[in-house]
């Protein structure tokens, strides 16, 4: 288990190098250079140099890109915001945990409705309920979440006037935004755990089981469901990451200011030091919400655990 | 020897059916079958017959759906077409009944140590927790001639060989304490030296525990080597069932005899291998006739027109075939079954004589199969199994 360990993170921190290099090279291949930004359309030629100079644009690129790196790694200085002319890991770190606390409790929230009745519809295929369910949350899955987000806005915070519009200080602001992330996510994790369930149903050893003497509800409980809750709780690391750039939009359109709510704003200012954090920072993310799902696999799948110990338990 | 028995199980006139896209398959037609206690009894036929429907029929795990049309299956004083819930089962699914299925390498749960496997049976069964379980599942893998129980309980299916496997399914039956043991063809996908292990294994089980067997399988091999009686199946009814030494050696159904043709130790030196042409109807649309006529080369009109009953042919042995009936012309089987039958001539003249008697609780194992079994083997003098397949 350990090797496994060690070889998912170093394969996990060689994949943030490879993306680190290609966001670091973003800004060479974008229109306009850092400097030109900064100092505005019509700066002059000597202006230019003198900013190019003063941030160090007039290094060469490999001496830039790990002197950036470094600068992360040991002093958490991701350069300065063009824009706010302000450090940007000041202005990401209060963003983080409002963007995290979204996700997390949207991701919660999905999997407590879609998982039971994933296994609902699974169990009673064919049924009002799930024909119901799949067919529902087919049609949601189509709906933009953005589009979504705007309709629930006006019927529920403008119309009805039940929430508040926008903001982020009470934890009723939050309650759209997280209903828009849970519907836009609730069919694929409601199709994942039914097709999961139902192929754990067809398996032979579920005959064995109930030829045992077992109930159905014995079988479904220590035969079904746990044997589908591996990829279910493998897709729970997973969706996390995508839940996060799914917030980029869904923030801006609530007010929220999370890190998609700045991501966004940075786009549209050219602010290349914020976007390559929020870049790096996600992908961070990704790769540790993966190696854990690859970890919980692990502890959860003998036929892996064993795999990747050699047998040694 | 016991002179004669009652039947510990018995099916009569049995039509089960399912439905599929709105089109009805008619799975079993009218079985009728008794199943003596003690017993081995086999049932063979090609893939699709309806084996396992059958078998699954005596613990309700059909698929859901399908459902019995007619019929009864008369056991422990209960008719178990009648059962329909888990807790009407509870009795006799795995209490009473148990199975091991054909695919050891999927009929685990990869999830759970086997030990883990075991014990739930041996809780459900037994009545027994905590330590004590423990020990019955170290006891009962030890049985099963897996070595290092304390060990091996821990571990999971994959760590195990197909066959190892094989041997942890039949603990988990063991393990219900069952009356009546069904093998789902339990070596199928096992090798040859470790099919005769297998087998040796069950039938251990079943004289320890006086245990009553139904193998299904196409191998008419593993067939000679346990099965007391032999039942064979064809396209959803049962075409002839007997003794092993009748079926074998009297052998009176056409679909027999091409079975029969079509293992390689009766095959004639130099020719190609007999298969039986064609294949069998479809079960979507009734039967008309004798199923088997339109691949029999040596059908009668009559096959074609009216479905044959079950004739008796001794206390035994019946099949279902106009052959047998007194008015029909004379067909004889082909040669090899000939010479086939001149060699069991006196074995079926002794079983006739004594009636039940090649069957029974305490037939000993020499007497029962093995004449056949040493006919079916003897070309190539080896323990190989041959595919009935074709
Ligand atoms: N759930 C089901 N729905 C429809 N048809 C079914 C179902 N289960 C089995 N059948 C059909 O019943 C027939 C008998 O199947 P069965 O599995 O008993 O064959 P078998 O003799 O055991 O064959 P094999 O040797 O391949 O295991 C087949 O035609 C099969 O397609
Ligand atoms: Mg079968």
């Amino acid at each position: 288990m350990k090797d496994y360990v060690i070889k998912k993170l170093l394969l996990g921190v060689a994949l943030i190098f490879c993306v680190s290099f290609l966001v670091f090279s973003m800004i060479y291949m974008m229109p306009g250079d850092p400097a030109s930004i900064m100092a505005g359309q019509l700066s002059s030629r000597e202006n230019l140099e003198a900013i190019r100079h003063e941030y160090g644009f007039d290094r060469p690129f490999l001496v830039q890109y790990f002197d950036w790196i470094r600068k992360i790694l040991f002093e958490r200085d991701f350069g300065i915001s063009y824009k706010y002319r302000l450090p940007v890991w000041g202005l990401i770190k209060t963003r983080i945990p409002i963007s995290l606390k979204l996700t997390v409790a949207t991701l919660i929230i999905e999997n407590l409705v879609a998982v039971p009745l994933g296994l609902i519809c699974a169990y009673k295929k064919d049924s009002l309920i799930d024909r119901l369910a799949v067919g529902t949350s087919l049609v949601l899955t189509a709906v933009p979440s953005f589009w979504l987000a705007a309709i629930l806005m006006l019927v529920f915070a403008v119309n009805l006037k039940l929430v508040p519009v926008a903001g982020f200080e009470s934890w009723r602001n939050y309650i759209l935004p997280i209903v828009t992330g849970v519907v836009s996510g609730l069919a694929s994790t409601i199709r994942l755990t039914k097709s999961e369930a139902m192929d754990a149903l067809r398996e032979k050893y579920v005959i064995t089981a109930y030829a045992k003497g077992l109930t159905k509800r014995g079988v479904l409980v220590k035969h079904v469901l746990r044997n589908s809750l591996i990829i279910i709780a493998v897709n729970l690391f997973l969706q996390l990451p995508w839940l996060i750039s799914g917030y980029i939009i869904i923030e801006n359109v609530f007010g929220i200011p999370g890190m998609g709510n700045l991501m966004v704003n940075s786009i549209v200012e050219q602010d290349f030091n914020v976007i390559q954090a929020i870049i790096l920072i996600i992908t961070t993310l990704t790769v540790v919400c993966n190696i854990l799902s690859d970890i919980v696999l692990g502890i959860l799948d003998p036929r892996i655990r064993i795999a990747v110990t050699g047998g040694d338990r | 020897m016991k002179k004669h028995t009652e039947p510990l199980l018995s099916v009569r006139d049995l039509n089960f059916k399912f439905t599929l896209r709105g089109q009805v398959l008619h799975a079993l037609r009218d079985i009728s079958l008794d199943v003596y206690p003690g017993e081995s009894l086999a049932i063979v036929g090609e893939s699709g017959s309806g084996k396992s429907v059958f078998v699954k029929c005596l613990m309700g795990l059909n698929d859901l759906n399908g459902y019995v049309e007619s019929g009864s299956i008369e056991y422990g004083g209960k008719d178990l077409t009648l059962l329909k819930t888990d807790s009407d089962w509870k009795d006799i699914r795995g209490s009473r009944i148990a199975m091991v299925l054909q695919d050891p390498m999927t009929s685990l749960n990869p999830l759970k140590t086997i030990g883990w496997q075991i014990e739930e049976a041996v809780r459900l069964h037994q009545g027994l927790k905590g330590a004590e379980a423990k020990k019955a599942v170290y006891s009962i893998l030890e049985e099963v001639g897996i070595s290092e129980p304390e060990r091996r309980a821990k571990q999971y299916p994959h760590e195990f060989s197909g066959g190892m496997r094989q041997r942890v399914v039949i603990a988990i039956a063991m393990a219900c304490r069952p009356e009546i043991l069904i093998c789902d063809e339990p070596t199928t996908a096992l090798d040859v030296t470790i099919q005769a292990q297998i087998l040796g294994l069950i039938r251990q089980m079943q004289k320890k525990y006086n245990l009553t067997t139904i193998y299904i399988t196409h191998d008419l091999g593993v067939v000679a080597n346990v099965a007391d009686r032999i039942a064979v199946m064809y396209a959803g009814e049962i075409v002839e069932v007997g003794t092993s030494d009748e079926v074998f050696y009297d052998p009176r159904h056409p679909y027999t005899w091409a079975l029969l043709s079509s293992l390689p130790q009766l095959g004639v030196k130099g020719e190609p291998l007999y298969s039986i042409e064609g294949t069998p109807p479809n079960l979507f649309h009734e039967v008309k006739g004798d199923a088997f006529a339109p691949r029999n080369p040596k059908a009668l009109k009559i096959d074609y027109v009216k479905r044959p009953p079950m004739f008796a042919v001794t206390a035994t042995h019946s099949a279902r075939t106009w052959l047998i009936d007194p008015r029909a012309p004379k067909v004889d089987p082909p040669e090899h079954i000939l010479a086939l039958r001149e060699r069991g001539k006196d074995l079926v003249a002794k079983a006739a004589a004594e009636g039940t008697a090649l069957y029974g609780a305490s037939a000993p194992e020499e007497e029962t199969g093995a004449a056949a079994s040493a006919a079916v083997n003897e070309e190539n003098g080896s323990a190989k199994g041959v595919t009935a397949r074709g």
